[in-house]
């Protein structure tokens, strides 16, 4: 009886041995590892490549502004303020001296003041005031009322002071 | 010997004092535009006398047959700068009909380019004007 004890002692283990390495996972050769390793990094690489594939939206480019001189702005901005309230002021209040409000401007007072204005925005854009704006001035401040011609007088001053026009007068600018 | 020593002298002391007694204050006054301040003032005498070639200051009085007369006063200095204001007011304008070639002329203005303020000096110290 001992006989076929013996074999079956040793049968035993052997066989379940090699049942345990027929059903044991087949060991990761090294290119396996690698391969896996690769189609991972494969799919990692395309999802990036698809998020940052989509074309840039388009830079919004600032358009240049055209050269402009602050301080004659600000003070031009300043005497409109003040000239819109001073005329706000006198349309309520009446007139301290008692004299009759000033008419409405005529269409030639208003072409005058028109003038005025152009030749100032000329004068400005050019960055000089010459004799000839001078002259024509003068003539154009016959045709306004006081008001235009303290709107027009006053720009020019201001123009001057903040150097949006360099005098070319010979002498006095008006 | 003596009387002729002392006659010399006399006379010496006679052209050296009189003379300067004969002088007055004499004051030279360039043009000065100061932006910051808002105020220029000048001699006219001494901007007409002035050898840059640049100077000048003064004001016009605008009188229409229509309308209320105006005062705009100019100034420019050695280094070019430059300097404006102009007025409505009465008083403003009688003040700059008061300028002549011996005045000195100052003034200051606001932001809007209005005159403020106008100081006419016509005083014996500020050079008459020459051609």
């Amino acid at each position: 009886m001992k006989w076929p004890l013996l074999p079956l002692l040793l049968l035993g283990p052997a066989l379940g041995f090699l049942a345990g390495r027929s059903t044991a996972p087949e060991p990761a050769s090294p290119v396996g590892v690698l391969r896996a390793e690769l189609e991972r990094q494969r799919d990692v690489l395309e999802a990036f490549v698809a998020r940052h594939d989509a074309p840039p939206p388009a830079p919004i480019l600032p358009t240049p502004a055209p050269a402009v001189d602050l301080g004659w702005l600000r003070a031009e901005l300043a005497r409109v303020v003040r000239e819109e309230l001073a005329a706000a002021q006198r349309a309520q209040a009446p007139d301290p001296r008692g004299l009759p409000p000033a008419p409405e401007p005529q269409p030639y007072n208003i072409a005058a003041h028109q003038e005025g204005q152009r030749i100032l925005d000329d004068a400005t854009s050019q960055r000089r005031w010459t004799d000839a704006d001078a002259q024509a001035m003068r003539r154009a401040l016959v045709n306004m009322t006081d008001a235009q011609r303290e709107d027009v007088l006053r720009r020019l001053a201001t123009a001057i002071n903040t150097r949006a026009v360099e005098l070319q007068t010979s002498g006095a600018p008006l | 010997m003596a009387i002729r020593r002392g006659a010399l002298l006399g006379l010496t002391a006679t052209l050296l004092f009189g003379t300067a007694a004969s002088g007055g204050l004499k004051v030279h006054f360039p043009v000065k535009v100061d932006v910051g301040n808002r105020y220029a003032a000048g001699a006219l005498a001494s901007a007409r006398g002035s050898l840059d070639g640049m100077q000048f200051i003064g004001c016009s009085v605008f009188s229409f047959a229509v309308g209320t007369p105006m005062v705009h006063c100019i100034a420019r200095d050695a280094t070019n700068a430059q300097a404006s204001c102009t007025s409505s007011n009465p008083k403003l304008v009688d003040a700059a009909q008061g300028l002549y070639g011996d005045t000195l002329l100052q003034f200051f203005w606001d932001e809007t380019g209005a005159c403020t303020q106008l100081m006419i000096t016509n005083s014996s110290e500020y050079w008459p004007k020459a051609p």
